[in-house]
């Protein structure tokens, strides 16, 4: 079922046209990842779509030209570029301001991990709260469409994976995700299909095999510590690559990145790395023929 | 949604720009306790009503006067005396004023002499501290009317303000329908503890207010003065505040603010030219607005050219919200 539709978008700044799509369609339920170079028009494109700034062109919400009538916007959660939000209200208080609906917010908070900063006030915030609080409103907000543009700025990685499972919850409960991001390998986790912005045009790609399998790359510092890991591994009934003390592991889906780490953890690793490209294969062969 | 935009409009940010208004109160507080309210009289309407201690003495004046005005100019060979018939007849009608309501003689007061600061009544305290409210309510205006939209563009809050689902000018009409009651409550408010503390001195207090418009007598009560320059008061925030409200939703910038200042005192100079009159009055008119300024600045003469400068203002008032409503809906709300 369309749920977003975009026909003969045009976006110029001054003489400078940076959009030009001919037709969009995006699937209720579905989570799309819109990727380019810098300046290709992301940003922009989710600014149209969320009414945020004037375009040529029509943009449908359900059925509804947001044009003539911006009320699906009161379903659509959005975080462009950095968050924003009154300095002297709480979390939770900037949250109800802006979201009519609130009642997902100490599930979604649960989620995010930020129940316990929800109730202070949010000129205490570090950076990094500042971007779970943009992402857990715009998920509370969200009951239709998310919309999140580079959702994983400034995020440690326990966070990075507490985002990326309420976007998927969100995507699993029938909302529709949109995001743009520049860290491939985290977003293809939470994304069905893949957009690619390129001279003001955007073409879509299939993603093939997700998630088929999660590729991790572990180094230890000596040989008996990889020896010893090399036991964890066999036992965990996973495939693997040695080459000298560097483990190429393959969990087959078994596995998170943050499992393995949590596993290989007394074997004293000194480099772990999440080398699941998918996305980022696809994303530099697109470049290429696009 | 209004409820929601009352709690943000009375948060710490907007309070402190109210502050001023606390301070007003104090200090006409305070100053109501040192003021000398035991002056000899307060009429001083020594031009017109010469003192009388009772009723008779006032009918005879009325009674001297009266014969005066018929009597008319006598010219002959032997004396030459000119009775000025129009001061004539304003003598009269404020004597026949203070009969016909058996008034005391500092039962009146002139409209002149409510600036006077050594004398105070209830009217005297009005005036003085609705006067330095006009200086608050400017300034409250230009740094309200100027942040309260364009904050949101600043802490870049408008990227969520715009999309909560309802038309973007229904959303700017609505935080200036917010702000503005916000300001004109807060106006109401400080008129209301203003007449309370000038009840002190209602013991002393005239009973009415006298002044003419094109020479005929007019009164007002204390009630009546209270209303009118309250009702000023509330018209000059309307126009001040929406001219600033607008504007800076037009330029998104809180720099407008000041410029608008500015602005302010090219349309009192445009007024002034409109009317002819090049000096600081019309600016005053403009400040206090409505029917009190008429009367403070024109007393005994009103010419309909002094309504030319509501003109400018209200045309400039209704241009600005035109153009920020084309600019606004075209806006750029993301940054």
């Amino acid at each position: 079922m369309t749920f977003v539709a975009i026909k003969n978008l045009k976006k110029q700044y001054g003489k400078n046209l940076v959009l030009d799509i001919e037709s969009l369609e995006l699937q209720k339920g579905r989570a799309y990842g819109f990727f380019g170079a810098n300046g290709s028009g992301k940003s922009t494109l989710l600014k149209c779509l969320t009414s945020l700034i004037d375009y040529k062109g029509e943009i449908e919400i359900d059925g509804v030209n947001l044009k003539k009538n911006p009320k699906p916007l009161e379903r659509i959660g959005l975080l462009i570029e950095n968050p924003a939000f009154y300095n002297d209200l709480t979390g939770r208080k900037n949250i109800e301001y802006f979201c009519k609906d609130t009642s997902s917010i100490d599930e979604y908070a649960e989620i995010l991990q930020v129940k316990d900063i929800l109730d202070k006030k949010y000129r205490t915030y570090s950076l990094g709260m500042r971007q779970k609080l943009g992402i857990l409103l715009a998920c509370v907000k969200g009951k239709d469409l998310i919309v999140l543009d580079e959702p994983f700025n400034g995020l440690d990685v326990i966070s990075v994976d507490n985002a990326l499972r309420l976007i998927n919850h969100c995507r699993e409960i029938g909302v529709t995700v949109i995001l743009t991001s520049h860290q491939l390998d985290v977003s293809q986790k939470a994304i069905d299909s893949i957009y690619l912005l390129k001279n003001c045009r955007i073409k879509e790609f299939i993603i093939p095999e997700k998630k088929s399998g999660e590729r991790f790359l572990f180094e230890f510092a000596n040989k008996e510590n990889a020896d010893a890991a090399e036991k964890l591994i066999g036992s965990l009934a996973v495939e693997y690559e040695r080459t000298d003390n560097i483990f190429k592991i393959n969990s087959q889906g078994k596995f998170t990145f943050y499992d393995m780490i949590d596993k290989l953890k007394p074997c004293e690793y000194i480099k772990a790395e999440d080398i699941t490209s998918a996305v980022k294969e696809l994303y530099l062969e697109m470049e290429k023929s696009v | 949604m209004i409820k929601r935009e009352y709690k943000h409009f009375f948060t710490r940010k907007y309070l402190l720009f109210l502050l001023p208004v606390i301070v007003f109160v104090f200090i006409s507080g305070y100053a109501s306790l040192t003021a000398d309210a035991e002056g000899s009289v307060y009429s001083d309407f020594s031009n017109y009503v010469e003192f009388y201690e009772n009723r008779e003495e006032l009918q005879e004046q009325y009674d001297y006067y009266k014969s005066m005005y018929d009597m008319g100019d006598i010219q002959n060979d032997d004396m030459n005396i000119g009775v000025n018939k129009e001061e004539t007849a304003k003598r009269l009608s404020i004597l026949k004023f203070c009969l016909d309501n058996n008034l005391e003689y500092d039962g009146i007061i002139d409209i002149d002499h409510v600036v006077a600061y050594r004398k105070y009544t209830e009217f005297n305290y009005l005036y003085n501290f609705g006067t330095a409210y006009v200086l608050f309510a400017i300034v409250a205006c230009i740094l309200i009317g100027g942040c309260y939209q364009s904050a949101d563009m600043v802490t870049k809050t408008s990227k969520l303000v715009y999309t909560t689902g309802e038309k973007r000018n229904r959303i700017i009409d609505r935080k200036f329908l917010v702000s503005l009651s916000g300001l004109l409550a807060v106006t109401v408010v400080y008129y209301i503890l203003i007449a309370l503390f000038s009840l002190q001195f209602s013991e002393f207090t005239p009973k009415y207010l006298l002044y003419f418009v094109n020479g005929k007598l007019q009164v007002m009560n204390y009630f009546g003065y209270f209303t009118a320059m309250l009702f000023s008061q509330l018209l000059m925030v309307v126009c001040t505040y929406t001219f600033m409200y607008y504007f800076s939703v037009a330029v998104k910038n809180i720099i407008a603010s000041i410029c608008t200042f500015f602005v302010i005192f090219v349309i009192s100079l445009f007024t002034n030219a409109v009317i002819n009159s090049p000096d600081a009055v019309n600016f005053i008119g403009f400040l206090r607005m409505g029917y009190m300024s008429f009367v403070n600045v024109t007393n005994t003469t009103f010419e309909i050219k002094y309504c030319l400068y509501f003109i400018p203002i209200i045309a400039g008032i209704a241009i600005m919200v035109t153009i920020s409503k084309i600019i606004s809906s075209k806006a750029d709300y993301s940054r």
